[in-house]
């Protein structure tokens, strides 16, 4: 009865998800072994592209690439967002919540494209964050590699995803019950301890989603590589976009794509490993 | 716990330096969508509304206005006529099926919004079906429908089951329960992620990207201008975006649900 209710309820969803997207990555996975004749692609049995992929150093490079920035932007993100999530649930604005939370939410709904734009707007040579170091005399020159740099790019993606971070922090962080934070200082820990022993490891579960959801957010980027990156800070989104589009070598882009998929899912599962010899762990 | 006038200080800067980070880029494209010049860079030239008219007087942008509003509504009712019943399925019923459900219904969300649409593009290319603003429509249901049906499953969680069954014993059919019970109790949660969901929608880039073809939706006009070189209107279709996302996010926090967004809070 359960299942031919949950069987009648999940049907359309089902559905959905099997011809649009279940269907479509194995389309794409089939093309990933295919040929290209530039005009047509066709599907096969080789293992030419993945071994491409691999052995050709500029696309080892944009695929290593985009793991180390979604390293680096993940990393920046929960270390920027956290402080933020402890304030409005353990820490001194936890009354405040609420209107610290909608201004949150109004920058992670606010259009990605468009705070982009905004970054490469303030960070041109001739924009308001160059004009103001030169007005105050720090430099007499714009600085270029503001922009169209690897710095361009991890500054723009952490700003753009630190809403992302926050929503899964705050959820973990409001679960933590101050009455353990308080039975474990009274019992002697020290504040840091505490934070170490009992908050971290109870929040680890939020701190891993967002982690992995930045991360996976960042890596797989082309936006802003494009519009803020140079020539030298191209990820693998870029190589990818640009064999379904103008080069029309769709199994090598399926290649891509599938070895940077793989690549993600091998460094979030070392990070899961680390956090547990770490000993952060859901329970203390 | 206490918590000292330092630290006090200390998070408030910490949180002023933030906010600073995340709005500042922002506040600059919307307060030089006024200038006279039509580019971002200081000094500021004095007011005008110039770039606003020509936005609104483009037809090339009236075009792409009206291809992103025609998606965002057909992506809410698709969403909500699909993700509505999957929230109950997902909060009321268990078991393997529905577990299983719930983890390929999040995919598209787990995954690189990129590859969504490529994917998309490729089996729709494949199979000889046109690139269109209906291609389009299907990828955002594909990445908006996650958000919708796990919003709505918390708000179905905390419903207490037995109302629904009181209303049955009582003699009320199925349908009947439905709507008189039932629907008013998550109304204001469907509508708050039918709305959020409508926002989403309008500001996606990298699916329309793939699957329009030769269509243009806002965010699109955006990318195209920004790759063509100086054009004055981005501040001002930015900021038109952005007016969007406020409205809708003000709308949805009267409706009283944007802090379930980020869990119990407070």
């Amino acid at each position: 009865m359960a299942d031919r209710r949950a069987l009648f309820l999940t049907a359309p969803g089902w559905i959905w998800l099997t011809v649009f997207f279940l269907l479509p990555c194995g389309v794409l996975f089939a093309y990933a072994f295919g040929t290209t004749s530039y005009t047509a692609v066709n599907f096969g049995t080789s293992l030419k592209n993945f071994g491409d992929v691999l052995t050709t150093p500029t696309l080892q490079t944009v695929v290593l690439r985009s793991l180390t920035t979604g390293l680096a932007v993940a990393t920046l993100t929960v270390l920027l967002a956290f402080p933020l999530a402890y304030a409005i649930t353990l820490g001194p604005f936890a009354r405040h919540a609420t209107p610290i939370l909608l201004l949150v939410v109004v920058s992670l709904f606010s259009a990605f494209i468009v705070r982009i734009y905004a970054w490469r707007t303030i960070l041109g040579s001739s924009g308001v964050v160059n004009t103001f170091l030169m007005q105050i005399g720090l430099t007499t020159e714009p600085l270029d590699e503001l922009l169209y740099s690897r710095f361009a790019v991890v500054l723009t993606l952490t700003s753009v995803l630190i809403p992302v971070a926050v929503l899964p922090l705050t959820a973990a962080l409001s679960g933590v019950p101050r009455s353990l934070i308080e039975a474990a200082r009274n019992m002697g820990t020290t504040a840091p301890q505490a934070f170490r022993r009992v908050t971290l490891p109870l929040a680890s579960g939020g701190i891993g989603s967002a982690f992995a959801l930045t991360f996976v957010v960042g890596a797989g980027d082309f936006i802003t590589p494009q519009l803020v990156g140079g020539p030298s800070s191209q990820m693998a989104g870029s190589a990818i976009s640009s064999r379904f589009g103008i080069s029309f070598d769709w199994p090598q882009g399926a290649a891509i794509a599938f070895t940077l998929v793989a690549g993600m899912v091998a460094v979030l599962v070392a990070l899961r490993l680390l956090m547990r010899a770490a000993g952060m762990r859901d329970r203390p | 716990m206490n918590h000292g006038l330092l630290a006090r200080i200390l998070y408030a800067t910490y949180l002023a330096a933030l906010f600073l980070f995340l709005f500042a880029p922002i506040a600059v494209v919307v307060v030089f969508a006024f200038d006279a010049k039509g580019i971002a860079t200081p000094p500021f030239e004095g007011p005008t509304l110039r770039w606003f008219r020509a936005v609104l007087a483009d037809p090339v942008l009236q075009q792409a206005a009206a291809n992103s509003a025609k998606i965002a509504v057909i992506t809410v009712i698709l969403c909500i006529l699909i993700g509505t019943p999957a929230a109950f399925a997902i909060a009321r019923l268990n078991g393997r099926g529905v577990r299983a459900f719930a983890l390929v219904i999040s995919m598209p969300l787990m995954l690189p919004t990129l590859l969504v649409g490529v994917t998309l593009m490729a089996m729709f290319s494949s199979l000889g079906v046109g690139l269109s603003m209906w291609t389009a429509t299907v990828g955002h249901v594909l990445v908006t429908l996650p958000f919708l049906v796990f919003t709505l499953s918390a708000r179905i969680t905390s419903i207490d089951p037995q109302l629904a069954e009181a209303a049955a014993n009582l003699g009320a059919t199925p349908a009947q329960t439905f709507r008189r019970i039932t629907l008013p109790l998550i109304g204001s949660a469907l509508a708050c992620a039918g709305l959020l969901v409508l926002g989403w929608s309008i500001d996606e880039f990298t699916v329309s990207f793939f699957n329009m073809g030769g269509g243009s939706t806002l965010p699109m006009a955006i990318w195209g201008q920004m790759r063509g070189g100086v054009s004055p209107t981005v501040n001002a279709i930015s900021t038109i975006m952005l007016g969007l996302t406020v409205f809708i996010i003000l709308v949805v926090h009267r409706l009283g649900n944007i802090a379930a967004l980020g869990g119990k809070t407070g």
